[in-house]
């Protein structure tokens, strides 16, 4: 009677990187190509959040301090909205 | 970009800004103004810089602090009539919506839009006097 094993053509270290080797590469490669797009995000993110410091006036920049007679506007006749990101 | 790298806008896209904020002025008939910068005080800080706008009643400012990841809107006395607080809330969530994913001057575009849009139904309050 001869072993089932006896005409398999693959030595044990084959075998090993056929069953173990192949599969855990193809889960690397996934895992990869999930991961790498969040890993390119939050660079994106970090780097445009981080501002030269110099301030920059687009359309009607502001004319400096007004004498307090000028400034008759208080803070309860405005409006609009704040928020944080 | 890296994290560190400083981020600033290129002549191209101050002119778009430019260029969105004169369309803005001419949809509301307000005046629109954009800082982007250190907003030391936060909202008190973007209250003094609108204080100090040439006409403060009909001007709102965009201010904008990427470091400190702030927005705040401020609308004249005048200006908030027809820019209503709440039409500054949702123009102020799409803008937050896009500098979250570091997009800034997609920020400023959607926010200008938005606000230009809103503000351009001013409503008449002299409507039973006609």
């Amino acid at each position: 009677m001869t072993s089932v094993f006896a005409e398999y053509p693959y030595s044990t270290l084959e075998t090993l990187g056929l069953f173990l080797g192949i599969p855990l590469s193809v889960a690397l490669v996934v895992s990869l190509l999930v991961l790498a797009p969040g890993w390119t995000r939050n660079a994106r993110r970090g780097g445009s959040t981080t501002w030269s410091g110099e301030a920059l006036w687009i359309g009607n920049a502001a004319v400096g301090e007004r004498p307090s007679i000028l400034a008759a506007e208080s803070e309860d006749d405005r409006g609009g909205a704040s928020a944080r990101w | 970009m890296p994290a560190g790298d400083v981020a600033v806008l290129t002549d191209h896209q101050r002119s778009e800004l430019t260029r969105l904020v004169q369309t803005a002025e001419k949809l509301s008939g307000l005046t629109f103004s954009v800082y982007v910068g250190d907003l030391a005080s936060g909202r008190k800080t973007a209250l003094s810089l609108h204080g100090q706008l040439q006409d403060p009643a009909m001007s709102v400012l965009v201010a904008v602090d990427p470091n400190d990841r702030e927005l705040h809107i401020i609308t004249g006395r005048q200006a908030r009539v027809g820019l209503t607080n709440h039409a500054c809330s949702l123009a102020a969530m799409s803008m937050t919506s896009s500098f979250n994913v570091g997009d800034l001057l997609g920020g400023l575009r959607d926010g200008l839009i938005a606000l230009g849009e809103q503000g351009r139904s001013a409503p008449v309050l002299h409507v039973r006097d006609v």
